[in-house]
């Protein structure tokens, strides 16, 4: 492992470590890995770090915070390692969602999909909604994020995730958009195809 | 419940030979590290980790304290106190006390010389 990767990579390690700590020997920590890696290994001293964390963290957490002051009181900038843990939980399962689901092909989506359903979720901010507006928002554009969940033939019973798209359209043409989108994921050619989600409105677009 | 006397309770090798190094000089985290490897010829190597892990308990015990670098050049120092002298010679003196007595008995199993 290249010095800098190693380096970057016990930077990273150090998140680990409530905020107080890392804030008193952080740099220290990080001085001293560079200087010990050629004499003891990186392996060794991620090792050493981990486990280092983790006793810092439950001393962190096991003491008991201290009465907060009447008019002011710090808050805590370190990372809660529940949610930590729950994030890097959710992203993998995304992840490992996106790797492993069937894509439908476009040649044979109507075999491997037999029915599936569309949810987009326009982003809002961009404007579609600024009715007080009407001729910025005719121009206004959005993002359009579509997650197809279909059924195989194979196991009619159970839905899965199929795609992901993501794509930007205006909002005074957002029925095309959707098409458009469709097909860019490969999913116009799903026989039960459907949508579902925030349709335009009269007072959205002008 | 009231806290437990760290004084009174065994020190780690690693925390047992950080303070040894510390008993000698005033020194920086990697000097601390080097100190503990030699003394200990090479068999004790200890990674930043587990150093700032004991400072930090050090410190907040009173029995070490860092010397802040007046400029960017130098390194933090780490300094023995008072208390960290007292709590180390009481563990040297519990394991002088544990090397003599188990001496006694080993010298005490030896078999006899048959005359």
């Amino acid at each position: 492992m290249t010095g800098s990767i190693s380096s970057e990579l016990y930077r990273q390690f150090l998140l680990l470590y409530p905020e107080p700590f890392r804030r008193e020997f952080g740099d220290e920590m990080l001085v001293i890995f560079e200087e010990c890696r050629g004499a003891q290994g990186s392996w060794r001293l991620f090792a050493d770090v981990v486990l280092s964390a983790a006793k810092q963290q439950i001393r962190y957490l096991s003491t008991p915070a201290p009465k907060s002051a009447p008019l002011y009181s710090e808050i805590a900038s370190s990372p809660n390692l529940a949610r930590l843990l729950a994030v890097t939980f959710l992203c993998a399962a995304l992840t490992a969602g996106v790797l492993v689901g069937e894509k439908p092909k476009a040649a044979e989506s109507s075999t491997v999909v037999r029915s599936g359903v569309l949810f987009w979720f326009p982003t809002p901010g961009w404007g579609r909604y600024c009715s007080d507006a009407p001729e910025r928002t005719e121009r206004s554009a959005s993002i359009l994020t579509g997650v197809l969940v279909g059924r195989k033939p194979e196991a009619p019973e159970s839905w899965t995730l199929v795609g992901i798209a993501c794509g930007q359209y205006w909002s005074d043409a957002p029925d095309e958009a959707e098409s458009v989108l469709a097909a860019q994921a490969g999913w116009r050619d799903s026989p039960d195809l459907t949508t579902s989600g925030p349709r335009r409105t009269e007072g959205d677009v002008k | 419940m009231e806290p437990k006397d760290k004084t009174t309770s065994p020190l780690s090798p690693a925390a047992l030979q950080i303070l040894a190094a510390l008993a000698t000089e005033d020194l920086h985290g990697y000097g601390i590290i080097q100190a503990v490897s030699a003394q200990s010829q090479g068999r004790i190597r200890i990674g930043p980790g587990t150093l700032y892990d004991n400072l930090k308990r050090f410190m907040e015990q009173g029995w070490v304290r860092d010397l802040r670098p007046v400029s960017d050049n130098e390194k933090r120092l780490y300094r023995l106190t008072a208390a960290g002298k007292a709590a180390l010679s009481c563990e040297i003196s519990r394991l002088d006390h544990l090397v003599r007595q188990t001496k006694r008995y080993l010298q005490g199993m030896k078999p006899r010389r048959a005359e």
